[in-house]
């Protein structure tokens, strides 16, 4: 095996395009030659490899500490209270509906669902194997508790917060979406309380590299009403948005209670005039443009140096303005113009204190444990994410009027969420702990229009990070080894207080920033994991979102445009990949995980066992069984790739059931 | 209780005839109809498709993000409204497109411009959504496209190709609907890639893949057997599909490498262009139904700016333009009506940050070839852009001009698997006007 000659602190994962590809797939179908052909192969290809050149090693590798917060293994026995306690109000239900609950889940599919739910991928060999050799009662709890205290779980819950947030590589022209990407994601690793965590966002003020959380009103910088709108919908799970223009046309509200709630942040500022007098007076970025001019030879009219210039501009502030309706104003109530005092949408009111901006009292009333829909649409969020629908359905769409499908059920997530301090771990803790997750999920056609009654999850295809995350884990020694680029990286450049800033400085961090993002860093961080081009790491450190033409977006990430985007619907794009891409292909390369524990073992029989195991996390049905042995003996080696390419072929690799 | 937009325009008797209608649950977009105040009601379209449509392919053009109908077809001069956009004249005299559109303007007699689009919905999911499906978006069920509802009224017009195509186009297309999963379309995410992953690694031979497939068969048995839903048997939808599309001759027409570097040029080189382009190649190859989208009309801020307006129209105008003028050469425009639509206009009146937010209240699209009579405009709006003021066309009547010329039934009714009713463009009547 080719190793590199640069050898970082990482453990290789061994792909490079330089190495001859060895397929399993690409072996004639010749019978009986089994691994001695691999061993050959190997040799011939470790003979034609020349002698490695000494090279100068490549750069130290940035990297953030990955601290992450575990759950109290004290709290188990209240958390299956709890849990137990779900369960009852659920089977009430069955009784009063005359629904049958659906049988428990094997150990092999409680596994699998169990790691893709909370860490997005499916288990490794080893991990499923671990699994089922355990008999004692409280195996199952045991898994949940271990996985949620992994990083995977942030990784997994990173993907499903930036599909709602919207995150993105980049906020506004000139402002870089990473520090606030990576805010979610600490926020996540370290399980800050859901309160404290939205109030913070709410409240942010400052630049971006000293207080990465304002990126979250940064990402609606020039929309003050459409921010608002977001924010309603995300975290109060109401949709106010129609009343921005006129009343609602199926909801209770009005355009002036639209303008009241955004009057709360109205005052709300992403950006400082560049002629600001903290500046110094004068227009700042042109100032420091014109010197700039004389420092560098290569000046290009000032576009290289926006991300240091403008990017500087735009720090959160408060500087009350008031918000008034609009010209075209036609309801009775108010005059077109009239100026809006801010007002809260429920009872009982924000209390804006004496001093303080509007929105600080907006968070507070917002996040509040007295709020009646902020902790209840955590709650339905959450108990979606495990069971396929919300109690509430759509989970961003409550109204007055609105009946969950089983309301004493919502009241007592919703209690749970606030008993628990919106500790997020320890409310999926709760319901991953009942036997309705742990039921199969339900095998016939879902109706939209009925209530569901939770006989179990509902059968759901992998989201596109799951989907994508799980080859990963098919192919790679330590999928979970590779960490993006830290904001820090590029914000320590970033950050430049233009009262005092001198061109010279912005000339010299430009040169900086330009060193520490070059290729030859890139490639350090990269070149390992690269494979065909494509970057083998897990979804959560990609860019965000990327690019259209990715495994990823094809499976379907959100473009980041909306809240909640993302797609898990099949097209014909997927089955291609599927077929044909490079990640299909990749598992039957000799340097693949796949193809590596497979030959670990021993016998056709044994590897067919393996194969099962590491693709579907079971074993094989004798009908299947016989079938892949067949494949094996009529092509040899090309028989194990067929097989492998079959299994992550099926629907049931795709669905979690 | 009020509920709707612009109550106060309507007229007492619209007023009646609106409410009466909403009432009897006719119809939730009835307004526009009402609005039109048309007392010369265009002649009642066909029941069923016993007519043979002009248009033999669609090229539906969505502009995502709201675009300006100010700045591009409705133009406001001398209104503090119009802002810095000026007009221009067209091939057609007394009509005039924005400074933004001058290839545009030359083809103005192939274009039959729509100023009175109206709808009540400000946001851009639901708008996009109401847009392709003449429906609102609600969560109980999903409606289908146009491009989904020829295939199956209409059937296949290509044996192998796929008959339904979005080139750029966003994850939540409402894509075939209840309908069968056959008929979503076909993502192409990038043209200038193409489809992807249509050749099976060299190993791989026919023969092989057809063995690896029944594979797939067997393993797969038990699973489908255990859960037979939709999602599911899409899948095995999608990849039939893909099997023979993986196998067909006619894959080329996704290649756009076919064409000459001037070609290319011509449409212009971003991805709006070239999806023109490949949308060009796929009528040749007699597909059906082709979504090309272009995002980026959302300007809230500095809509003036070079990045924003002047980039987007600049690019619109060069591939649209492209477009209509290649069809033409290959006498292939007379059968292929192409459309442009956005989800809403944008607000007549700057707002405080020199964009323009959402305005639902009207906006412009329009239509060109496939049987249209150009060089018109359809209704006009107020003086100041706000609202239409004579002949108000509501997205459904929008669509059934479209469904019209394909030549779909727009009165038949078609029943989703709870056995809800449903027509093609719900209740809109087609502009008979424009329909040569």
């Amino acid at each position: 095996m080719m190793r590199m000659a640069c050898a970082s602190r990482r453990v290789l994962v061994g792909f490079s395009l330089a190495v001859s590809l060895l397929l399993i797939g690409a072996s004639l179908p010749t019978v009986g030659l089994q691994s001695e052909l691999f061993a050959q192969n190997r040799q011939g290809q470790g003979k034609k490899k020349k002698p490695n050149k000494p090279v100068e090693p490549p750069p130290p590798v940035p990297e953030r500490k990955v601290v992450v917060t575990k759950v109290d293994p004290d709290t188990r026995v209240k958390v299956k209270s709890s849990a137990a306690h779900i369960d009852s109000l659920i089977e009430k239900n069955y009784t009063k509906y005359k629904v049958t609950p659906n049988a428990p889940l094997t150990d092999e599919q409680f596994v699998r669902r169990v790691y893709v739910t909370i860490t997005g991928r499916i288990p490794t060999y080893k991990q499923v194997r671990t699994f089922v050799i355990q008999k004692d009662a409280d195996r199952h709890s045991r898994l949940i508790d271990t996985l949620l205290n992994t990083d995977d779980y942030s990784s997994s819950f990173y993907n499903y917060w930036a599909d709602i947030l919207r995150l993105n590589e980049r906020l506004t022209n000139n402002v870089p979406g990473r520090p606030f990407n990576e805010y979610v994601r600490v926020s996540l690793e370290t399980n800050k309380p859901y309160d404290k965590w939205v109030y913070e966002m709410l409240t942010a003020e400052g630049k971006i590299w000293d207080h990465p959380e304002v990126g979250y009103i940064l990402r609606d910088t020039g929309m003050p009403l459409d921010a608002m709108n977001n924010t309603v919908r995300i975290f109060l799970g109401t949709q106010i948005g129609c009343a921005q223009c006129h009343d609602h046309p199926n909801d209770k509200w009005t355009q002036h209670e639209f303008y009241e709630m955004a009057a709360f942040t109205f005052g709300t500022q992403p950006r400082v005039n560049p002629g600001d007098k903290k500046f110094g007076g004068g227009n700042v970025v042109k100032k420091l443009q014109e010197e700039l001019k004389k420092v560098d030879d290569k000046f290009d009219g000032g576009g290289k140096y926006n991300r240091l210039l403008q990017a500087n501009l735009f720090e959160v502030h408060d500087s009350p303005r008031p918000l008034k309706l609009p010209a075209d104003y036609q309801y009775t109530d108010a005059k077109p113009g009239a100026v809006v005092a801010p007002q809260t949408i429920f009872d009982p009111p924000a209390e804006i204190k004496k001093g303080e901006p509007p929105r600080i009292a907006f968070a507070r009333w917002m996040t509040s444990k007295v709020n009646p829909r902020f902790a209840k649409t955590i709650a339905n969020r959450l108990w979606k994410r495990g069971f396929g629908v919300g109690q509430i359905e759509p989970v961003d769409g409550m109204r007055d009027d609105t009946v969950a499908e089983n309301p004493a059920l919502m009241d007592f997530l919703t209690a749970e969420m606030i008993r628990v301090n919106f500790d997020m771990k320890e409310y999926l803790r709760i319901i991953l702990n009942t036997k309705t997750f742990q039921r199969q999920a339900s095998s016939a056609e879902i109706n939209l229009a009925e209530p569901y009654h939770f006989p179990g999850p509902i059968l759901r295809r992998m989201t596109a990070e799951q989907a994508w995350d799980s080859f990963i884990t098919l192919a790679v020694h330590k999928p979970d080894e590779y960490q993006i680029e830290p904001a820090k990286v590029q914000t320590q450049f970033l950050n430049v207080n233009l009262a005092t800033a001198t061109a010279q400085e912005v000339f010299e961090r430009d040169k900086q920033l330009r060193e520490a993002t070059s290729g030859k860093m890139r490639e350090a961080r990269n070149k390992n994991y690269t494979y065909k081009g494509l970057l083998l790491v897990r979804a959560s450190e990609l860019p965000q979102p990327v690019p259209p033409s990715h495994f990823l977006r094809q499976f379907g990430q959100s473009d980041r445009e909306s809240i909640e985007a993302s797609s898990t619907e099949g097209s014909v794009p997927q089955a291609l990949q599927m077929f044909n891409g490079a990640i299909t292909h990749m598992l039957l390369e000799e340097k693949s995980l796949m193809y590596e524990t497979v030959m670990a073992a021993k016998t056709p029989e044994d590897r067919v066992d393996v194969i099962f195991q590491t693709i579907l996390s079971r074993k094989s049905i004798p009908e299947e069984r016989q079938a892949a042995l067949a494949e094996i003996k009529q092509h040899g080696n090309a028989g194990y790739g067929n097989v492998i390419w079959a299994l992550v072929n099926t629907h049931e690799y795709l669905f979690i059931q | 209780m009020l509920t709707n937009f612009y109550d106060q325009m309507l007229s007492r008797r619209n007023m009646i005839e609106y409410a009466a209608q909403t009432m009897l649950g006719v119809s939730v977009l009835p307004l526009a109809s009402a609005l039109g105040a048309d007392e010369k009601k265009p002649a009642a379209a066909p029941s069923k498709a016993t007519r043979k449509g002009t248009a033999k392919h669609v090229i539906f053009l969505c502009m995502a993000g709201g675009m300006t109908h100010l700045d591009t077809f409705d133009l406001k001069p001398g209104h503090p409204n119009q802002g810095e956009t000026k007009g221009i004249a067209t091939s057609v005299s007394g009509m005039q497109f924005g400074e933004t559109l001058p290839e545009l303007s030359k083809l103005a007699n192939h274009m039959a411009v729509v100023r009175t689009l109206t709808t009540q919905t400000g946001d851009h999911e639901g708008g996009k959504y109401l847009l392709r499906t003449s429906y609102k978006e609600i969560a109980s069920i999903r409606h289908p496209t146009l491009g989904a509802w020829g295939l199956k009224i209409l059937g296949r017009q290509n044996a192998t190709l796929p008959d339904n195509v979005l080139v750029n186009g966003d994850q939540r297309h409402p894509g075939a609907g209840f309908l069968e999963p056959a008929f979503t379309p076909v993502p192409v995410a990038d043209p200038n890639a193409g489809l992807q992953n249509t050749v099976a690694p060299k190993y791989v031979t026919g023969d092989s893949f057809a063995k690896r497939m029944e594979l797939v068969g067997k393993f797969d048995s038990a699973f489908r057997k255990k859960y037979p839903q939709k999602q599911v048997d899409a899948y095995s939808e999608f990849y039939r599909q893909a099997d023979q599309l993986m196998h067909s001759e006619e894959l080329k027409a996704f290649d756009l490498n076919q064409e000459k570097a001037e070609i290319r040029d011509r449409y212009g080189r971003d991805r709006f262009g070239q999806g023109c382009l490949l949308a060009r190649r796929l009528v040749e190859h007699d597909v059906r139904f082709i979504e090309v989208m272009l995002d980026g009309w959302d300007m809230h801020v500095d809509i003036y700016q070079n990045d924003k307006l002047p980039t987007r129209a600049g690019i619109l105008d060069k591939a649209v333009a492209a477009l209509i003028s290649d069809l033409k050469e290959k006498n292939l425009l007379n059968q292929t009506l192409i459309v442009l639509g956005t989800e809403f206009g944008r607000s007549p009146a700057l707002n405080q940050n020199g964009g323009r937010d959402h305005h639902p209240g009207v906006f412009s699209g329009f239509f060109a070839g496939g049987g249209i009579k150009g060089g018109q405009f359809y209704g006009t709006s107020d003086k100041e852009g706000f609202r239409p003021d004579k002949d108000g066309v509501a997205i459904a009547d929008f669509n059934a001009t479209i469904a019209y010329a394909m030549g779909l039934p727009l009165q038949e009714e078609f029943f989703s698997k709870s056995g809800r009713p449903f027509k093609v463009a719900h209740d809109g009547k087609p502009l008979m006007k424009l329909l040569g």
